[in-house]
């Protein structure tokens, strides 16, 4: 049998829930080959697919290896779409972020959250 | 990128403002930095020997020529656009920054003996977005400077990953330039540097050694590929190109040796290096992996002395693969480089400070900035 006429799991079966309306289509394709037809990469809030659990834990399982102070790395983070949902990407989604507080140490408290966009939000 | 496992695997505003020399703040500022520019730029009137610089970009839009002797800022240049990486190679007379810049889409070329912009390339045209994850290089006689572009096809309902290509350009093209040529090539690209015949070296999965007239690929160094048993495949952090004052390129990697059920047993901090005068590829461990390191630098009178930066400052010695020193900063700094003598050590990047050090790693002080360096990188130049 061909895998792309294969039933896929659900999304449920993997663990996840569908929150949007892409991720429900994804969910709902009967096939492998119409999985494939969901643009899903438009489903991603930043400009990276990278998403790691954030500033939690370092790769010792500790949290010595961290940057420090975290202002430190605030802007490290941003500018090249590290971690986008813990940090706004100022590449491409959020290029204004960082407007008017050029030394995060400083001018932290200037810098405000943000809110996605769009049909999906 | 407060993790080692940082691998940029993918990979605009436009503000053509004429560049002009600045200060952040007052006017008394400005006119002692004219001052200072004045007595200072340029090889010292002594001796006629040339003088020693850090050369540093800070957002949004600040590159800063930085007097290594006296430790003052004695230029500032504001580029225009946006932050975004910093990235930065010079020209082989070492006057001419070019800088990539403008959310990672821009290449601007700035003489650092007056803030003149001789140079730039808008990378993204019409629907087109591209970004260079700070691959940046320039010919060894100035004439070419060479990016790799990352396209993507902005479309009304989707976006297009294009492959990712490496684009030539001529450096007197200009304030508009374009590229001469593209070739495709590997995905993955950061770091890159030339070296003294002319080939290019590019850092991804694995260390290309690419001939620009052509654009043949071939790898230099395996990483990824390599055929190591008793090894994992390494990982690598590669952001800054920083081996001018040692005529090398440098990417340091972690690796695990494994046991004969294939288990880690140790894990390794290595090097892949290219020497830019010979062409000569190496690859080896350095040391024990202990902790994280962003950035290395070998010392330009023994280069298997080799220290490394992130939230502490490391000296491995190559030779008896041997950690010799290490000691805790007071933050974290991303990007280390060395002076032309092999004496003194400059740690910056992240922050707003650029940290002095001596090779016995006692403190010499620090060099205040007026904004975050974030990714940029620090160099040193000397004219």
């Amino acid at each position: 049998m061909n895998d792309n006429n294969k039933t896929p799991k659900s999304l449920q079966a993997l663990g996840l829930t569908p929150m949007n309306q892409k991720a429900r289509r994804l969910d709902q394709a009967g096939t492998m080959a119409e999985r494939d037809e969901v643009q899903a990469m438009q489903t991603i809030a930043g400009c990276t697919s990278s998403f790691d659990p954030g500033w939690e834990v370092d790769p010792f399982g500790g949290v010595a290896a961290l940057c420090q102070p975290m202002e430190a790395d605030l802007y490290g983070c941003a500018d090249p779409c590290w971690w986008p949902a813990q940090v706004p990407d100022t590449m491409n989604t959020y290029p204004d972020w960082d407007k008017g507080a050029p030394k995060a140490e400083r001018d932290w408290r200037k810098l405000d959250s943000v809110y996605p966009t769009g049909e999906d939000s | 990128m407060s993790d080692y496992r940082y691998w940029l695997a993918t990979a605009a505003l436009v503000v053509a403002a004429p560049l002009y020399a600045q200060t952040e703040s007052s006017q008394a500022e400005s006119l002692q930095t004219e001052s200072l520019q004045t007595e200072s730029v340029g090889s010292t009137a002594d001796t006629g020997a040339p003088r020693e610089y850090l050369v540093t970009l800070t957002r949004p839009d600040k590159l800063h020529l930085i007097d290594a002797s006296s430790r003052e800022v004695v230029r500032t240049c504001a580029l225009g656009g946006a932050f975004g990486p910093g990235a930065i190679q010079l020209s082989p007379d070492e006057r001419t920054a070019y800088v990539l810049h403008n959310r990672w889409e821009d290449v601007v070329g700035v003489d650092l003996t007056n803030c003149e912009e001789v140079f730039r390339a808008r990378q993204s045209r019409g629907n087109e977005r591209v970004k260079s994850i700070a691959s940046l290089a320039v010919s060894p006689d100035g004439s070419r400077l060479y990016t790799v572009q990352n396209p993507v096809e902005m479309l009304i309902d989707e976006y297009r990953v294009k492959p990712p290509r490496l684009a030539v350009f001529d450096t007197s093209a200009g304030l508009d330039a374009e590229p001469l040529k593209t070739f495709e090539v590997p995905r993955q690209i950061t770091t890159m540097a030339t070296d003294a015949e002319g080939q290019l070296y590019m850092g991804g999965a694995d260390i290309y050694r690419v001939d620009p007239a052509s654009g043949e690929v071939e790898i230099a160094i395996a990483n990824r590929h390599w055929d190591r048993p008793g090894f994992s495949a390494p990982d690598s952090l590669a952001m800054w190109s920083t081996g001018e004052v040692a005529d090398e390129y440098l990417r340091p990697y972690t690796v695990a040796e494994l046991d004969d059920q294939g288990e880690p047993s140790a894990y390794h901090w290595g090097i892949s290096r290219v020497d830019l005068t010979t062409g000569e590829t190496e690859n080896k461990e350095i040391g024990p992996f202990e902790f994280l390191i962003f950035s290395m630098v070998s010392d330009p009178n023994n280069r298997d002395d080799l220290y490394g930066v992130y939230t502490q400052l490391s000296h491995y010695d190559a030779a008896s693969q041997e950690l010799k020193k290490v000691i805790d900063l007071d933050h974290t700094y991303y990007n280390i480089n060395s002076s032309h003598d092999g004496e003194t050590l400059y740690v910056g990047g992240a922050s707003s400070d650029i940290a002095i050090y001596d090779k016995a790693f006692n403190d010499l002080g620090r060099i205040e900035l007026p904004g975050d360096m974030s990714t940029a990188t620090l160099k040193v130049a000397r004219f």
